[in-house]
């Protein structure tokens, strides 16, 4: 049986977004959640656009 | 006559029973092996919850004043009635029937839904054969990363252990529950040795770091065979929420970062470089 992850097409603009740095959407993701809540998606973006040419 | 209507009147009263295995599987494509071990008991379930939908439906149409012997007497007796007669009888009933279908149908499907999704969300989880694969689904519907850090069977020349670590993006299991393969995306590769009594780890490399000006987002896949896969680690993300508010910002910045791609390609000197959305 095969399972296909369904939010691949949404973390893979994430890591367009971070130029191909999977760490740095990782690093968004934890950086922006807020304990149970999860992480709201446009502070996600916001903090990948911020630290883009620092993790580069 | 009535021989031959009744497999076909057998069929239609399995229809809840079947449209709810449809539920089950339409919900999460893993979820139609959550109850399957065979066809005779998937054949035997679906006829417990047509039963079952039918024994309810009934119930509470007779609270309505609705009686089933009034509707199905007629139908059986055909004796003292000509072919018209009958004929007239089956369309003044058949409208009826085909709104009580169509709605125990629907509660089949709706049943199995809702099964699946609780299955998948944790209350109905001891259904399940194997539980921890719904883990991942679940992180999955939550729109998480869930990173896989592969330790292989391989072993180089110096004992060091092949390792890799990436974005699972498929995942295939056996009957038995063992994986058959893995596919993973921004993958990077990396060594494990034994070093004075501890484990001790390389640093990741990018699998396609060495294709020059190739924009990472382009085949960024690789297969691991579960032969080759000593073990797993998965690791979730916490939960991306707000994607109705945040699509905007996601679009917005996604066109931005293709604009880089394409400046980063025309700036190149490379003929290779092929884009996403470039024709």
């Amino acid at each position: 049986m095969l399972v296909t992850m369904k939010s691949s097409e949404l973390i893979d603009k994430l890591v367009t977004i971070a130029d191909g740095n999977l760490d740095l959407v990782q690093e968004a993701i934890n950086a922006c959640a807020k304990g149970d809540d999860g992480a709201d998606l446009k502070d996600v973006v916001e903090y990948i656009e911020a630290n883009r040419r620092r993790a580069a | 006559m009535s021989i031959a209507w009744a497999p076909i009147a057998l069929i239609l009263l399995l229809l809840p029973g079947i449209f709810f295995f449809i539920g089950l599987a339409s919900y999460e494509r893993l979820s139609r092996e959550i109850i399957r071990s065979s066809v005779v008991s998937e054949v035997a379930m679906a006829v417990v919850i047509a039963g079952t939908i039918h024994f309810v439906a009934v119930c509470a149409l007779s609270a309505t004043g609705f009686r089933l012997s009034r509707f199905l007497l007629p139908l059986v007796q055909t004796e003292q009635k000509s072919v018209d007669d009958f004929v007239l009888l089956v369309s003044h009933d058949i409208v009826p029937a085909v709104i009580y279908l169509a709605i125990t149908t629907t509660i089949g499907f709706g049943f199995g839904l809702l099964v699946a999704e609780g299955v998948i969300s944790g209350p109905l989880r001891f259904l399940a054969h194997h539980k921890w694969i719904y883990d991942i689904v679940d992180a999955d519907r939550k729109r998480g990363i869930i990173t896989a850090y592969v330790m292989t069977n391989i072993v180089d020349s110096e004992s060091r252990i092949i390792m890799y670590r990436g974005r699972l993006h498929d995942i295939f299991l056996s009957a038995e529950g063992s994986i058959s393969y893995l596919i993973l995306k921004n993958c990077s590769r990396y060594y494990m040795t034994f070093k004075d009594g501890e484990l001790v780890t390389s640093k990741q490399l990018n699998l396609f770091s060495k294709q020059g000006t190739r924009p990472a987002n382009v085949w960024d896949r690789l297969l691991i065979e579960g032969t080759n896969i000593a073990n797993v680690l998965f690791d979730s993300s916490p939960e991306i929420k707000g994607q109705a508010e945040g699509a905007e910002a996601l679009d917005r910045a996604f066109q931005q970062a293709m604009e880089r791609l394409r400046q980063a390609a025309r700036s190149s000197t490379s003929p290779n470089v092929s884009l996403p959305g470039s024709s």
